[in-house]
């Protein structure tokens, strides 16, 4: 809580400064929230032009909106949402598929292939970190990320690399926070698929 | 005895962050070899979501914006402005009325008030819609120019 209201009194102090015409400090919440904005660009946005595009249209934007900011959420969240909403733009000029339906079926198929699988168990209470060849694991998953459609590639990053809860999530991309737990859960289920599909489970643990 | 599996959104949410999960589910992937084979899965995953590298440009983006801004508007001056051009209106109007106070009477005398009204609600209505107008029109071009 403390911690929250930190970060309010925090945002007020450089808004307020940058609408008082210290336009150098705009730099300062740029780089307070360039990994967030660089996160929903590079989720969303394939060609590396239109990022460097993008990212500078987003801040102009952030700039433009500044005074309209009524503090109902933390100034990070309301860049996230307004990057985001630009990269809708973006997608819809150029009449690209944001989301295609590749969760049509709600059964689970990997129920059947864990059936098939060998199921040669590592030591459940150790973690898993010792149990994986990193560097691997770590590649293997990234492909399968980016067959995903943008918009769940997005939610997947802003979960569990930016650590941003259901709420923010929702906030940033105007989804409520029960259809962002959805997708997430739909996303996970996919990549799991996916990845059983054409690994054996054997071959993920060393 | 018929055993309930744990689903697929009770595994991964396990998976997720099992020190806030239900006590009921810890305890079925303790005694489960197939829910905790598929909880295995999602852990490495999860793992390997994780470890993924955190994008970040190829250029310096603050640098880039922050030239981009327009100056900082000189606000001590323009409202120094408005002062001045308010203490002239009120000069001018005050010196107009106390010179032709009489004719204002005289011209005024023979209409009927309801007219008064009318006259005075209409010019100002007009001239406040001008002035918005105007004001729109200001602000939008301002905008253009400090967006160059």
């Amino acid at each position: 809580m403390n911690n929250i209201t930190g970060q309010n009194t925090a945002d007020r102090d450089l808004v307020d400064r940058v609408l008082s015409g210290e336009t150098h400090v705009f730099g300062f919440i740029i780089k307070n929230t360039e990994n967030l904005v660089a996160k929903i660009i590079f989720e969303m946005i394939i060609n590396d032009g239109d990022r460097k595009d993008i990212a500078q249209d987003v801040y102009i934007k952030v700039y433009q909106k500044l005074p309209g900011f009524k503090f109902q959420s933390k100034l990070s969240t309301w860049i996230g949402q307004i990057c985001y909403n630009t990269c809708i733009d973006h997608l819809r000029k150029k009449k690209l598929v944001l989301a295609e339906s590749i969760f049509e079926t709600e059964t689970d198929p990997s129920n059947d292939i864990l059936d098939m699988m060998n199921s040669s168990q590592g030591n459940f209470d150790e973690p898993v970190d010792t149990l994986v060849i990193e560097k691997n694991i770590s590649e293997i998953v990234k492909k399968k990320i980016e067959k995903l459609p943008a918009i769940y590639k997005t939610l997947i990053s802003l979960y569990h690399n930016e650590e941003l809860s259901y709420d923010e999530i929702g906030t940033i991309t105007g989804l409520p926070a029960g259809t962002v737990k959805s997708y997430l859960f739909r996303a996970r289920r996919e990549l799991k698929n996916d990845l059983l599909l054409h690994y054996k489970k054997e071959d993920l643990w060393s | 005895m018929v055993i309930k599996h744990l689903t697929d959104d009770e595994a991964q949410l396990y998976a997720a962050d099992k020190l806030n999960c239900e006590k009921r589910i810890a305890e079925h992937i303790q005694l489960c070899e197939e829910c905790r084979s598929k909880v295995e899965v999602y852990q490495l995953l999860i793992t390997g979501i994780r470890q993924q590298p955190q994008p970040a440009f190829n250029f310096n983006l603050s640098e880039l914006v922050v030239q981009q801004l327009p100056s900082p508007k000189e606000k001590t001056s323009d409202r120094l402005l408005l002062w001045v051009l308010l203490f002239i209106g009120i000069g001018f109007i005050g010196t107009i009325s106390y010179y032709f106070e009489g004719s204002f009477v005289y011209l005024f005398s023979g209409i009927a008030a309801i007219f008064i009204y009318l006259i005075i609600i209409t010019a100002l209505t007009v001239i406040t819609g001008l002035f918005i107008a105007m004001y729109k029109k200001y602000d939008s071009e301002m905008k253009l120019l400090d967006s160059y």
